[in-house]
């Protein structure tokens, strides 16, 4: 049964053979029974592409991500986490680089997309996170729940530090000051203040500043925990290694964004993007980049072809802010109602990373870093975000918006409002709003969900009827 | 007391006195509490600082509704709904908004004050880091900001002479009230919080000069009052949480009514407002950064925090002799949330009983918080016996 299973996540003969004690180690440790595998099984056949290759080993490279989580206690001297919205990936990925005894996880995230995606079996994680610091009812964010829970669960090794990034809310600082006191693990703040006026863009030099100085701090404290300094030439290695990836996947995103139909089910989109946020290991990020080269080229077949997920001129939705990174039933819904998701709100912010706007007069390599960081950071100016949406509307021929709020997103509750006001009456396309949650499929109801989704395509198909005709 | 009704003439009066100040040219500048705004730099420009504080009311937050999401507080949905409402004078009267980036809630009403209302907003940085040098830099930098923008607005600037003569004022206003609230040790206190917490929020909305000769007055009329007889078991409560707000005064009132007594607030609008002065200093925006970020209380918004607030109320936990500590907090508050988890734990270690208690300013709530409230009391009053 795993080695069906493996097999299905794209692992070679060869690795299965190599993996499957480790691999049966680990599900035990994570309680995962023969049922579970049996129905993770047929759940990625149902969301997935799995005819596609690419989208296997990606898959694959995901379950190997939560292997090695679990058993990191084996064998490993230092253990540093973090978590979304990523900050510092550079440094972590430097210091991964250059030592076989330092290991880096994103483990909220790894769970989502493994444990969520694969076996929806976040459940008992998020009640057990629930009984702890992060209760239900006042509308706490899930993935700040699972992370209490997988420490109160002990599923996970406590780990030497853990980066807690306050780039776009306040609550996941808080929540993780209680793993200090309540689990002991050892927590480092990035911090951003917002307080930019919404005339003054994406480069403001007291923000820039301030980050930079959290970024400086922020990779001493990397070097600290590792124990050794990391050069400017790590750096750079660094950076070269993450763009094995991250182009290709630039090239997968556009290439789906672009398509009528798009070649890719969305349901994939958020795994494939996480990849390049997140450090992951070094096979994995080694993994991750031919699985994503097979991909593009098996997508740009299909596209020739005109083959997609749903017909070639189904309407097409921007979904934001956010697709579910644990449930992939949302987009799909949307898919099998014959809407085509060829672009998340969270891509457009994905070139400021890839190919900032130099400022003049910057030369300090963190204030460079943090002049990327900002100009790639969703949330952080409405207006920016507002006027990016606009375009790539226009670009992207999207006819409508399925806007799907983290409810526990506080920076983004009010501001998804003025959003909606502003693209419909600047585009005057359907745009709907449903509170939904980005890591818990407890907190709305699929059948609900489900009626909503096909009252807004009935709209979406009468809007881009008026619109094509 | 004379005093006491003489202010709230006052006060009933302001609006007006404000709008007659505005016809003449001054500037009002509206902020959002949570104490880390200076007011001095906006009064010592001439202008008009107005504190907005209002809450409670059930049709504020429905009327802001419809421009945010459920899980927004009730009182940063209140700020905007008290505008829209056109119910509360003051909101009208502001000329700009000075919103202090604190909580995401109030950080996205400045957002929606913006979008709505056509108002200009200025937003101040506060960052997290209360006690870091960057954070006490970044946030010198920040009111340098307000105070160039306040100059702009009122064309008047603010020198060194100036800003130590509002700075100077602001302190004697807070240590009237902190000499006023510490009254309240007595075993028999001679003013309830209920109506200190309403002096604290007219000193929100009176001008500054008018209100210390006030709090000098009440002050001693309070002192040559008769201790009010109070029952030797009636039990004495801190209030804590984020704040409370103009208007929402009903768990201080459930209270009374059950037989207790809050003897200390340790919220925004207390004593997080007038437990600490401005320190002379050369540099006086430093000298305001070290009293508005630095030494007082830190809020849960803040880094690390927990720890160093919940030393700080054992603190008068122990100076105001309390037997039991009220956690009042608006529903949807995240970062007060998960902090009452570790405060539960804390003070159930050392023995002091806690309730938590939320809102959403729903008069539905108004029974379970009676029941709970008198329960909670009962209970102290039990174990006052068995100890």
């Amino acid at each position: 049964m795993i080695t069906d299973f493996l097999n299905l996540c794209g692992f070679k003969p060869e690795e299965i053979e190599e993996e499957l004690s480790r691999v049966e180690e680990a599900f035990e440790l994570l309680g995962l029974t023969a049922q579970d595998v049996e129905h993770g099984t047929e759940r990625i056949t149902r969301f997935f592409q799995t005819d596609l290759k690419g989208v296997r080993r990606i898959l694959g490279i995901w379950v190997r991500e939560l292997i090695d989580l679990v058993l990191a206690k084996k064998g490993r001297k230092k253990i540093l986490y973090a978590s979304i919205p990523a900050v510092g990936v550079d440094y972590l990925t430097a210091a991964m680089l250059n030592s076989e005894d330092v290991y880096i996880a994103f483990p909220d995230v790894f769970f989502c997309g493994t444990i969520g995606v694969i076996f929806d079996k976040l459940a008992p994680i998020i009640d057990a996170g629930q009984e702890s610091y992060v209760a239900p009812g006042v509308g706490h964010c899930s993935l700040l729940q699972i992370r209490a829970g997988l420490y109160a669960l002990n599923r996970i090794p406590k780990g030497d530090v853990f980066f807690s990034s306050g780039t776009i809310c306040d609550e996941v600082l808080k929540a993780d000051e209680m793993l200090e006191y309540f689990f002991g693990v050892p927590v480092h703040y990035v911090n951003l203040c917002h307080d930019k006026e919404w005339e003054e863009g994406t480069n403001v030099e007291r923000e820039t500043k301030f980050f930079a100085e959290q970024l400086k701090r922020c990779e001493e404290k990397v070097a600290q925990v590792v124990g050794f300094e990391l050069t400017d030439d790590m750096m750079r290695e660094a950076r070269e290694f993450k763009r094995k990836y991250s182009r290709p996947m630039r090239k997968v995103l556009e290439l789906v964004a672009i398509s009528d139909p798009p070649p890719l089910s969305a349901t994939a989109i958020p795994l494939i993007r996480e990849l390049n946020t997140m450090c992951i290991s070094k096979r994995g990020t080694e993994a991750a980049a031919e699985a994503i080269d097979i991909l593009y080229h098996e997508l740009e077949h299909k596209a020739r072809q005109g083959i997609g997920v749903v017909p070639k001129g189904s309407p097409r939705v921007m979904h934001g802010y956010f697709s579910s990174l644990s449930d992939p039933t949302v987009v799909h819904l949307l898919e099998e109602a014959g809407i085509a998701v060829p672009v998340t709100e969270l891509q457009l912010f994905d070139g400021g990373r890839f190919t900032p706007v130099l400022i003049e007069g910057i030369q300090d390599r963190h204030e460079l870093q943090a002049s990327a960081y900002l100009q790639g950071a969703v949330g952080n100016s409405l207006v920016t975000e507002i006027r990016s949406i606009i375009e790539a509307c226009k670009r992207l021929n999207i006819d409508g918006i399925f806007w799907w709020i983290h409810h526990a997103c506080r920076p983004m509750l009010a501001q998804s409002l003025m959003i909606r006001d502003s693209v419909t009456k600047q585009l005057g396309i359907p745009f709907m709003v449903l509170e939904g949650d980005g890591y818990d499929r407890q907190f709305y109801s699929f059948e609900a969900l489900r009626t909503n989704i096909e009252a807004f395509a009935e709209m979406l198909r009468t809007s881009h009827r008026t619109r094509h005709t | 007391m004379k005093s006491i009704d003489r202010l709230w003439q006052y006060l009933a009066n302001r609006p007006a006195q404000i709008r007659e100040l505005k016809d003449k040219g001054a500037k009002v500048v509206g902020f959002f509490p949570g104490d880390y705004v200076p007011e001095e730099i906006i009064h010592a420009s001439g202008a008009v600082p107005i504190c907005l504080t209002h809450g409670g009311d059930p049709m504020a937050v429905l009327a802001a509704q419809s421009t945010t999401m459920r899980f927004q507080c009730a009182f940063s949905k209140a700020q905007l709904g008290e505008w829209l409402l056109k119910q509360q004078p003051y909101y009208k009267l502001v000329d700009i908004l000075v919103a202090p980036i604190t909580c995401a809630h109030l950080r996205k009403t400045a957002d929606l004050w913006q979008y709505y209302t056509g108002i200009e907003v200025f937003r101040l940085g506060v960052p997290k880091e209360y006690a870091s040098e960057l954070g006490l830099e970044y946030y010198v930098g920040s009111i340098r900001r307000l105070k160039q923008r306040i100059e702009t607005l009122t064309g008047n600037k603010v020198d060194d002479k100036e800003l130590s003569k509002s700075i100077r004022l602001y302190n004697q206003m807070r240590q009237s009230l902190k000499e006023i609230s510490l009254m309240r040790k007595s075993s028999q206190p001679r003013i309830s919080t209920a109506d200190f917490l309403r002096l604290n929020h007219a000193s929100f909305y009176a001008d500054p000069s008018f209100m210390t000769d006030m709090l000098a007055s009440i002050r001693e009329e309070i002192g040559g009052r008769q201790e009010e007889a109070v029952d030797r078991e009636t039990p004495r409560l801190l209030l804590t949480g984020p704040n409370i707000a103009c208007g929402d005064y009903k768990v201080l009132e459930l209270v009374e009514e059950a037989g207790g007594t809050i003897v200390a607030e340790e919220v925004c609008e207390g004593v997080r407002y007038y437990w600490e002065n401005v320190h002379s200093n050369d540099d006086l925006l430093t000298a305001l950064a070290d009293r508005y970020l630095k030494r007082r209380a830190p809020c849960a918004f803040m880094n690390a925090s927990a720890e160093k607030r919940f030393d700080f109320i054992m603190n008068l936990v122990r100076e105001f002799r309390v037997d039991g500590v009220l956690w009042y907090q608006l529903l949807y508050c995240e970062t007060y949330d998960i902090e009452s988890y570790y405060f539960s734990k804390r003070m159930g270690e050392l023995g002091v009983p806690m309730l938590k208690l939320q809102s959403d300013y729903q008069p539905t709530e108004l029974e379970t918080l009676r029941t709970r409230i008198q329960a909670f009391i009962e209970v102290i009053r039990r174990r006052g016996r068995q100890s």
